[in-house]
């Protein structure tokens, strides 16, 4: 299940929330807590911090998972898992 | 040893749950005031217990620390968890939020994998309804395998209902048979190796199959101690094993999530697409990153005034009606005796602690206010505003919760540190909570200010407070990056629903931080207070040749740099003790204890420059001794206390030096 996120994020640019849950098959309340873990072990980062609100030009704008506070990328070990291939 | 318990109707429950789910609540509805706060052992995460009693069953209550798994990633995880295998509780009370259920299962899942019986807690159904999210109890129960209790403990909803739940589960007469998370398929035969390797040698009293899972899952305390545990060679092939499987923590968790996915399912029926809940509405304007912020200034502004409007006038009466007239009482009442005994008593005690218990007013009412926000929901939102605010120190939107105390006190923002996750970001809060101006300080602002400044008075107050606020934000980023070296963990902040307020919630998060400030006026004041009249007194009895007299001759040389003489710098020092101390001490030195004539005094001999000077030295300085000892109880560390304290003088006189010798050359107030 986790595996299957990883994979779908890894594949496009930017996810809103509606259509990630969409492609994993489950709802957007239960991919909320598995963002936070796929955070939490280090596959995942918040990258909200580092924009400062500066949303102007910003060509993620409108598209980032549930808003600019909310907003993750890929870390190098979860583009591996991703790249893993393991079944799902 | 669980039957003994049961026999004599003793029963132990460990309440476990997330935080802001409304675990505190159930806690308070159970025990009410037979509740005892405390530290768990080596830590200074708080443990509160309590007891319930009725038809004679007895319940020992422990509220474990509100954790979002039992994953060791914090204090508070390794409690939980290490509280549940190796106390045993009878039952553990799994209290979650009905309307995050998806999140709330997830520690639900790790618990049922400790072998203990659990009972779900579902709280904050109303809210849910509200929401038009549809929960089946019956068909939660049915799938989770045990007992399921909805409640709405906000309003005392469900406690009878949970209280039979606990004694049936504990007597073994409820039907538990719970269906536990399993790990995914292909990763069974790895974890059925692991726990054949680790067969005999698994440390107590931990079970075996959970060390398995948590060996997959690369939990390192674990992982540490089975490494003690086995030989050589058998670590050795055990550890390879884990190398194979790297991320088999994600074969775990899925495992954990496909369980959540069928249990909800199962019970839960979301509403449509489409509409907009009371929570979301509210939240478009608290949580705007423009609209919020100003709401967050206005409820600010609020907070004070009533603070403030209410408090302060209370606490004029308190001390005309009650501390003078104490005070000339006891003068009167000890007319014969020793003057070093009047001394003591009325200066040193009633002077001092007294002072500081004049306060209460205006605590009791900055408390009430904050414990209605946090309660109705309000704090998560204000944290969540300020989150970007945050950042550039290191620090997330939850330091901004005990910065903000720090407003009232600075002693519950250093111990309010202990809501930050993370040691680092805990340590850097409290390091910086010093900086914010406490009510203590403004007092001392607002009796000087018209001393020095007369009509100009608010608009120096209002550029001193600022500046408290850019030095800490300022020190915030240099120590992040400089001594802490600019770590910073993810943090994830799961906004709670807004709900109408408990008013015995409130009451209970008044009397009991109340009650932490008397004890504290009780002991540390109380002592500081009796040891700097004795530095006053000794060793002549006579102050101006006093050891603290002679300290302030000492720092003569760095206060001319400020335009200040020693008597100033005498004053500060004093501050020391509590704040307001810098003005009986000053009216001591000037005055003889005549406050007119203090204002009078002052008023001439200090120029402007020396004035805003001392002001702002007196806003940065090294806090009062209850803060200092609040920062070695919660740093654990002398070392941090004595970086604190040295820091925080050192930037306070380099303010003061820069603003003094600053007007000097551009010719102002000299």
């Amino acid at each position: 299940m986790l595996e299957k996120l990883l994979r779908c994020i890894a594949e496009g640019e930017a996810h809103n929330l509606a259509e990630l849950a969409r492609e994993v098959g489950v709802g957007e309340e239960l991919l909320r807590p598995m963002i936070a873990e796929l955070a939490r072990l280090g596959y995942l980062r918040p990258v909200a911090a580092g924009c400062q609100g500066n949303c102007t030009g910003c060509p993620l704008l409108g598209r980032a998972a549930g808003g600019c506070e909310q907003l993750w990328e890929l870390t190098a070990k979860g583009a591996r898992a991703a790249r893993s291939g393991r079944p799902v | 040893m669980a039957t003994e318990r049961v026999s004599t109707r003793v029963i132990t429950v460990a309440l476990a749950g997330q935080p802001n789910v409304g675990k505190s609540t159930v806690f308070n509805l159970l025990t009410g005031l037979s509740q005892h706060v405390g530290n768990w052992p080596g830590k200074t995460i708080e443990r509160k217990t309590g007891i319930y009693r009725k038809d004679g069953i007895l319940m020992k209550i422990v509220d474990l620390p509100g954790t979002y798994s039992l994953t060791a990633n914090s204090q508070e995880e390794r409690i939980a968890r290490d509280y549940i295998i190796k106390e045993r509780p009878d039952v553990v009370v799994a209290v979650v939020d009905a309307t995050a259920l998806e999140r709330n299962l997830y520690l639900v899942a790790e618990l049922l994998c400790l072998s203990v019986p659990v009972v779900l807690a579902l709280n904050m159904m109303d809210v849910a309804e509200q929401q038009g999210l549809h929960i089946e109890p019956h068909v939660l129960e049915a799938a989770l395998g045990l007992p399921v209790v909805p409640m709405v403990a906000a309003k005392g909803r469900g406690v009878p209902e949970l209280v039979e739940a606990i004694e049936r589960v504990a007597q073994g007469t409820a039907a538990y048979n719970p269906s536990c998370p399993r790990v995914r398929e292909d990763h069974q035969g790895v974890l059925e190796e692991l726990e054949r390797l680790i067969a005999d040698r698994v440390p107590g009293p931990y079970p075996k199959d959970w060390v398995a899972l948590k060996l997959l899952e690369g939990d390192e305390e674990i992982t540490g101690m089975v490494q003690e545990s086995l030989p050589k060679e058998q670590w050795e092939r055990l550890h390879t094993l884990l190398m194979q499987h790297e991320d088999a923590v994600l074969a775990v968790a899925s495992g954990r999530y496909e369980w959540i996915g069928r249990m909800v399912r199962a019970a839960v029926v979301h509403p449509k697409a489409g509409q907009v809940t009371f929570t979301e509405r509210l939240d478009r304007v608290a949580t705007h990153p423009l609209w919020g912020l100003a709401l967050l200034l206005g409820i600010l502004g609020l907070v004070f005034w009533l603070t403030y409007a209410i408090g302060a006038p209370l606490q004029g009466l308190l001390e005309a009606h009650g501390l003078r007239a104490l005070a000339e009482w006891a003068a009167a009442a000890l007319a014969g005796s020793p003057g070093w005994l009047r001394g003591l008593i009325v200066e040193g005690l009633i002077g001092g602690v007294g002072t500081v218990l004049t306060f209460l007013p205006i605590l009791l009412i900055f408390f009430a206010a904050f414990g209605f926000l946090e309660d109705v929901g309000y704090m998560a939102r204000a944290a969540y505003v300020m989150d970007r605010f945050m950042h550039p120190l290191g620090l997330h939107g939850k330091s901004f919760l005990p910065l903000f105390l720090g407003f009232g006190c600075n002693v519950p923002a250093v111990m309010g540190a202990r809501v930050v996750e993370g040691e680092r970001a805990r340590l850097l809060t409290i390091l910086v909570a010093p900086l914010v101006p406490c009510t203590a300080r403004m007092a001392v602002l607002a009796f000087l200010a018209p001393i020095f400044f007369g009509r100009a008075a608010a608009l120096v107050s209002w550029s001193l407070v600022p500046l408290n606020l850019a030095v800490l934000a300022i020190s915030g980023i240099v120590i992040n990056k400089l001594v802490l070296h600019g770590e910073r963990g993810a943090f994830i902040m799961e906004l709670p629903l807004y709900h109408i307020p408990n008013a015995r919630t409130i009451g209970l998060f008044v009397w009991r931080r109340i009650l932490a400030f008397l004890r504290r006026a009780g002991t540390i004041i109380l002592t500081v207070s009796i040891l700097v009249w004795a530095l006053a007194f000794l060793p002549s009895g006579e102050l101006g040749s006093s050891y603290l007299v002679g300290l302030g001759r000492l720092l003569a040389p760095l206060g001319a740099l400020m335009g200040l003489g020693w008597e100033m710098m005498v004053a500060l020092l004093s501050s020391f003790v509590a704040k307001e101390t810098a003005i009986a001490t000053l009216g001591v030195l000037y005055s003889g204890g005549e406050e007119a004539k203090l204002a009078g005094i002052l008023g001439s001999i200090l120029t402007p420059a020396a004035a805003l000077a001392f002001l702002a030295v007196e806003m940065l300085f090294i806090p009062c001794a209850a803060t200092v000892a609040t920062i070695r109880q919660e740093t654990g560390s002398w070392r941090w206390t004595a970086f604190s304290v040295a820091s925080l003088a050192a930037i306070s006189f380099a303010v003061g030096i820069a603003i003094y010798q600053g007007a000097r050359l551009v010719g102002w107030g000299v």
